[in-house]
């Protein structure tokens, strides 16, 4: 692993500023949160910054605090405190659920929020340092390689799968991200902050080489508010999800009055299916509707050679998370 | 042991476990030498390419460099390898696989080796590499060696299967495939190497057989044996792969013979997963016939081996998947054909199981299949059909002790019975079903003649020290021996010390391999003890006045028990002025090799047996398959630690698993796309359920105590028990390993309707 | 260009320079000789390099030694007492959880952490808690059984192997 200079601002504003410093000087400066991803991709020679800016340095980005009734979470939250917080577990089950499901133990004990959504891609391609798209090359390998774990939805020109957990889970939940930049904080719907290969290959968020994932917002849960996260992985720990899926429907008098679906591991962004969410608005559910939704789900997925299998999955994965946020009888 | 207990038949805690739970162990990694120096290997990134030109002068031009070694630079032989010398130490000419060795560096930090491995510079040509086994049998291939695509063919005939499919009522045949995986032992291969002052090299390393390190280092050297010393140091995990892999010594110690300072090599996981050896995956074809009474008529298979780049062992491990590809069962007519076949991938060598397991899913996925047109109980007829005490095997063979195979199938089906209410799911689309496997592993390597060596030194105060050669690479050999010494010598085990993996203190016993330590080094450290406490009597019976075989010896005293006298060792060596009985212990089974015509011989003294069965939950909208309750019956002759037998099965059940529905090497045009863990997927503690393991002891006349071993034999009927769980589950015939979703879902699509719903 | 640092380990303060790319695994093995915990992958993904940090479970090698002023880190060498061996690893000898050893140090330090945590845990909570930590020699079934008779659990009534056949001797 070749050496960097590690900084320890005290504050976002100076975190920024070295970003922007480093920026101008025409040097690569990597955030660490938790550390997990950066050291591996450090280590896989994958990132070569000159500087890691270690966000740990920073005080108030940490921890799951109520506003009135809205929740923040600092971006630096573990995802183990997420897992287990008893709030979050109680109205926000899909984002505690998903942030158990991520990683292993240890990871989870150190890996945070903020870096889980940042994650890099997990494509073997990329993460074996193959002149790819994401690794600033110019073509995708699974185009016509191994493909079983690439995306169904919204490829070209990379077919990479976001890796995060958290992230559908929180895109259901309409989360918020808080990102401080040199102008100041801005907030961003989680939906906008993920965006498609097709507008910046080397990205798969929003946030500029200047800019910080300080803080994710979660609206007030709504009462009749039921979400989960179920994930389909190949075994049952340090595994990325073959499918996930991150849900929240609210219940009014048996009806459901809102529905947000977004899957995991099929899109290079948490992948929302509005005609599904649609189907279930103002209905009650039922077998044969958790079907209909399953296939409007998955309508439109174009597989690669290899994965087609993903879109059985993904419908049984999607019918199985609304069918077991039936409200209560 | 106190003078009424025994030491054999005893679960006794690894002699070693103190050490090793105070993380005192020290590992390869955990070496340190004065003024040290690390060596990294620049490795091929094309499976086949030729090699046009190495630069290494910016390498050698960075600060703290201080060896760049190319293949010019190796002062004896440039090729090692067990059964042929095919691997180049340093390729010079050519690569054959992705990591294929070109250059050596050394500097004096790991970090500054990285930096010089990655400056040297490499142009290939790069060639189109031969990764399909089949095409690559075809002449017009281009060849991975010189001497052809076909590394070995061997064959087994027994009566005429055309006979034995015409008597038959019900045949079926079908084609599988496995996969490639590693032996992914939690440590890498590493070796550290120091040359004195006389100029002798001293290699530690992790390592399955250090003896045969020492053969291949001392001949790329150019030395004689006796200028290179070999020391195994506290190996995490073997499995095979730390056996006939001799790279990693042999980089240490050119390094250190080059610059006269200790040298270290450690792989990277990564280079542990790409570059070392692999299990060979099989391409197999098998046709299995009956009689409507179910029983079996002929067995005729073809399978091809996968070999990669370097032979290793793969002529040895197809030869293995020859002679036990009709399984433990009687069948009249058999005919085998079985290839080693090189391309252009990592090379597959020795891992536990030895060609079986591939083989194994095959034939006992068929034998559900014929059970299923019989309309018989796929336990019932395997029984009808299983060898026993009189049998003989395909390779002709009549065994006459130690054939439990049917008590195991007997064990299962109480097992199975026990599962069976656990059988309903409550979700409609969660199926389980149970499954059986059974197979059978030969103690030993096929061949001979083969032997096993060991000393015992018995001292005045009855304690002993045992010299071996066979290592203890984590199943726990070293206990093994400090029992059996002690059992003999009637002492306690703390009174035994333990030597073995030195080669110049032990004699070489050969590799820990082939399942083959308990019966064969067992037998050898009993003999040692056996001899060593005869002598003692025959001092004290002169002593006494008596016969020897009317004395006991325990706790350092010989016993007179009629007559209520004693005396202490320690007593009778200074009477008769000896200091110590020294003992040799010598052991070689009764086999004899097959003939290469008809693949008839009795190529083994002894077989371990075990049927395996297996409840899985098939998701049969996902494909996802999880292991939801195991029961494995092993015939291991006799346990003498039976909780370290029942940890060796346990621990093959996990992998058997995981080769069954989760491990495998995943490739790209000859590239490993996931040499890490967090993607060649073992299974975790969170994916297995307890196991319920049983052990039968059908006890082998020459094993000592009667027993075989069990290392191999547990792990060769897992995968087939799964494979055929998941048949029970949701009538699909998984055909390609391994079983994942993808595997699984392919096959739901094609499946026929089943009856009806559990 | 090193970095200072005051870190405690099991219960000793030492004063390190670290350079800024070094793991905490790194300053543990070659700083602090400490080589009981082990580099299995050097990448999160085996758990034998496993300590706990903070009283958590961390993959030493995915933390930066720099980030851990001030941290108290246990390390498999500090988890015997004065008085002998903990129970956890009196149980992993006796069950027979030990083979090869690589795994070992980091799954006691997982359990550990666990049984801080949860002092009665059920099998299925063992396992979530050493997922993280791979090992290829034991099926995970006699760590399983180690960890369940260090813990509290044992102390139950009615507490045993989990239901099945009992291994005939």
């Amino acid at each position: 692993m070749k050496s960097f200079v590690n900084v320890n601002p005290k504050s976002l504003d100076e975190a920024v500023a070295v970003l922007d410093r480093a920026r101008a000087q025409g040097k690569k400066a990597a955030l660490a949160g938790g550390g997990s991803d950066l050291l591996g991709m450090l280590k896989d020679h994958l990132v070569q910054p000159d500087l890691v800016v270690n966000l740990k340095s920073i005080s108030g980005l940490e921890g799951v605090h109520r506003e009135g009734e809205r929740v923040r979470i600092g971006a630096l939250t573990t995802l183990d405190e997420i897992a287990r917080h008893p709030l979050l577990v109680e109205r926000y089950a899909a984002l505690a659920q998903a942030a158990g499901l991520a990683a292993s133990p240890q990871i989870r004990n150190v890996g945070t929020l903020g870096g889980n959504v940042n994650q890099r891609p997990w494509c073997h391609y990329f993460r074996q340092g193959f002149p790819c798209f994401k690794n600033g090359g110019k073509m995708c390998y699974a185009v016509a390689g191994e493909n079983q774990f690439h995306a169904l939805f919204g490829g070209g020109p990379a077919f990479i799968v976001h890796p995060s957990d958290t992230a559908p889970a929180l895109v259901a939940l309409e989360a918020e991200f808080k990102v401080m930049g040199p102008s100041g904080a801005k907030i961003i719907p989680a939906e906008k902050y993920f965006i498609l290969p097709r507008e910046d290959v080397l990205r798969e968020n929003v946030l500029g080489e200047n800019e910080i994932l300080a803080e994710v917002i979660l609206p007030a849960a709504p009462s009749g508010l039921r979400s989960t996260y179920l994930k389909i992985r190949d075994r049952q720990a340090w595994d990325h999800a073959i499918v996930s899926i991150g849900a929240a429907l609210e219940w009014e008098g048996g009806r459901c009055r809102k529905a947000r679906l977004v899957l995991g591991g099929v899109a290079p962004i948490p992948w929302r299916v509005p005609n599904a969410e649609r189907l279930l608005e103002g209905k009650s559910l039922g077998e044969a509707l958790a079907r209909q939704v399953a296939e409007a789900a998955l309508a439109g997925a174009q597989p690669l050679a290899k994965n087609g299998y993903k879109v059985p999955l993904a419908k049984a994965t999607v019918r199985r998370a609304v069918l077991s946020l039936l409200p209560a009888a | 042991m106190a003078d009424n207990q025994k030491a054999v038949g005893v679960s006794v805690p690894r002699i070693e476990a103190r050490e090793k739970v105070l993380g005192r162990s020290v590992y390869v990694d955990d070496l340190r030498r004065e003024g040290m120096i690390w060596g990294k290997v620049v490795r091929s990134p094309h499976p086949r390419a030729r090699i046009v030109h190495v630069d290494v002068t910016e390498a050698r031009g960075l600060p703290g460099v201080v060896a760049v070694l190319t293949a010019a630079d190796v002062p004896g032989d440039r090729y090692v390898g067990p059964l042929v010398k095919d691997q180049p130490i340093l390729c010079s000419s050519s690569v054959r696989f992705e990591g294929d060795a070109v250059a050596l560096v050394a500097a004096t930090a790991e970090e500054v080796a990285e930096t010089a491995r990655d400056a040297v510079r490499v142009e290939y040509e790069i060639l189109e590499p031969v990764l399909d086994p089949i095409a690559a049998m075809s002449p017009e291939a281009p060849q991975v060696q010189a001497g052809g695509n076909v590394a070995s063919y061997s064959k087994l005939r027994r009566g005429d299967v055309e006979v034995g499919f015409r008597a038959a009522d019900v045949i079926v045949e079908d084609s599988f495939s496995t996969q490639m995986i590693d032996h992914a032992y939690l440590e890498p291969e590493g070796a550290v190497a120091e040359v004195d002052a006389e100029g002798k090299v001293t290699i530690w390393v992790c390592s399955q057989y250090p003896h045969y390190d020492r053969q291949e280092v001392a001949r790329v050297l150019g030395v004689s044996l006796a200028r290179v010393r070999v020391i195994q140091t506290t190996t995490g995990g073997g499995f095979g792969g730390k056996f006939g892999s001799p790279l990693v010594s042999c980089y240490a110690a050119l390094l250190a013979a080059r610059t006269g300072r200790p040298a270290k090599v450690l792989y990277t996981r990564e280079e542990s997963l790409r570059t070392t050896v692999k299990r060979h995956p099989y391409r197999i074809h098998y046709k299995v016939g009956a009689t409507r009474s179910g029983k079996l008529t002929a067995v005729e298979a073809r399978f091809v081996g996968d070999t990669g780049a370097y032979l290793v062992v793969g002529r040895a491990v197809v030869g293995k998947s020859t002679s036990h590809g009709a399984g433990p069962y009687e069948v009249p007519h058999v005919k085998m054909d079985g290839y080693a076949v090189y391309t252009n991938k990592a090379p597959a060598g020795a891992m536990r199981g030895y060609g079986v397991p591939q083989v194994a899913v095959a034939y006992e996925s068929l034998l559900d299949e014929l059970a299923r047109k019989l309309n018989l109980d796929p336990i019932e007829f395997r029984l009808k059909n299983v060898l026993r005490e009189g049998s003989q095997t395909a390779t002709g063979q009549t065994l006459l002790h130690s054939v439990g195979v049917a008590e195991t199938l007997e064990r299962a089906a109480d097992a199975r019975r026990e599962m069976t209410p656990h059988l309903k799911t409550g979700k409609p689309y969660l199926k389980r079903g149970i499954g059986v496997g059974v197979s059978w592993h030969g103690i030993g390597a096929a061949r001979s003649p083969s032997q096993a060596t060991a000393y015992v030194n018995l001292c005045g105060d009855g304690s002993a020290t045992v010299l071996c050669g066979s290592v203890d690479i984590g199943q726990g050999s070293n206990t093994l021996f400090s029992q059996i010494a002690a059992e003999e010598l009637g002492v306690p085990l703390d009174q035994i010390s333990v030597v073995t993996g030195d080669t110049l203190t032990t004699p070489d016993c050969e590799a820990t391999t082939a399942t083959r330590v308990t019966y064969l080094s067992g037998n050898a450290v009993r003999l040692a003890a056996e001899k060593a406490k005869g002598t003692a009597l025959e001092l004290a019976a002169k002593h006494f006045g008596c016969l020897p075989e009317h004395l006991i010896l325990a706790r350092g005293k010989v016993q007179v028990p009629d007559a209520a006298l004693e005396i202490s060792l320690t007593d009778l060596f200074k009477k008769h002025a000896v200091q110590q009985i020294s003992a040799l212990g010598v052991f070689s089974p009764d086999c004899t090799p097959l003939d290469p015509e008809t693949g008839q011989g009795s190529p083994h003294a002894t077989y371990g047996f075990g049927t395996h069965v297996a409840l899985v939950e098939v998701d049969q909208e996902t494909g996802a398959v999880r292991l939801v309750d195991y029961a494995a019956f092993n015939d291991v002759g006799k346990a003498i630690n039976p909780q370290a037998v029942e940890g060796q099965i346990e621990g093959a059940v996990a992998m058997g698993t995981g080769y069954a529905l989760s491990e495998g090497m995943i490739f790209d045009r000859g590239k490993i796309l996931n040499p890490s863990f967090a993607t060649y997927l073992l299974l975790t503690a969170a994916d297995l359920p307890p196991v319920r393991v049983g052990l039968v002891e059908a006890p082998e006349p020459t094993g000592p105590y009667g027993a075989k071993g069990v290392g191999e034999p547990s792990m060769n009927p897992v995968a087939a028990a799964v494979i055929n769980a998941i048949y029970d589950a949701v009538g699909v015939r998984i055909r390609e390993l391994p079983a994942v979703p993808e595997t699984v879902f392919a096959a739901l699509k094609t499946r026929q309707p089943l009856p009806a719903d559990r | 260009m090193s970095i200072s640092l005051c870190v405690i380990v099991n219960g000793n303060e030492h004063h390190l320079d670290v350079a800024p790319h070094h793991t905490l695994l790194d300053a543990l093995r070659e700083e602090l000789g400490l080589t009981g915990t082990k580099r299995g992958c050097e990448v999160g993904d085996c758990g034998a390099c496993t300590v706990l940090l903070n009283g958590k479970a961390v993959n030493s090698c995915l933390v930066l030694a720099a980030e851990t002023e001030g941290a108290e880190v246990v390390t498999i060498e500090g988890v015997a007492g004065r008085e002998g061996l903990h129970p956890l690893q009196e149980a992993f000898i006796r069950e027979g959880a030990v083979q090869c050893g690589f795994c070992t140090p980091g799954m006691i330090l997982s359990a550990l952490a666990l049984l801080r945590e949860n002092p009665r845990p059920s099998d299925a909570e063992v396992r979530q808690a050493l997922s993280g930590n791979l090992c290829r020699c034991t099926g995970y079934a006699k760590i399983v059984q180690a960890v369940l008779d260090a813990s509290d659990a044992s102390l139950v009534p009615g507490f045993g192997r989990p239901e099945g056949l009992r291994p005939s001797r």
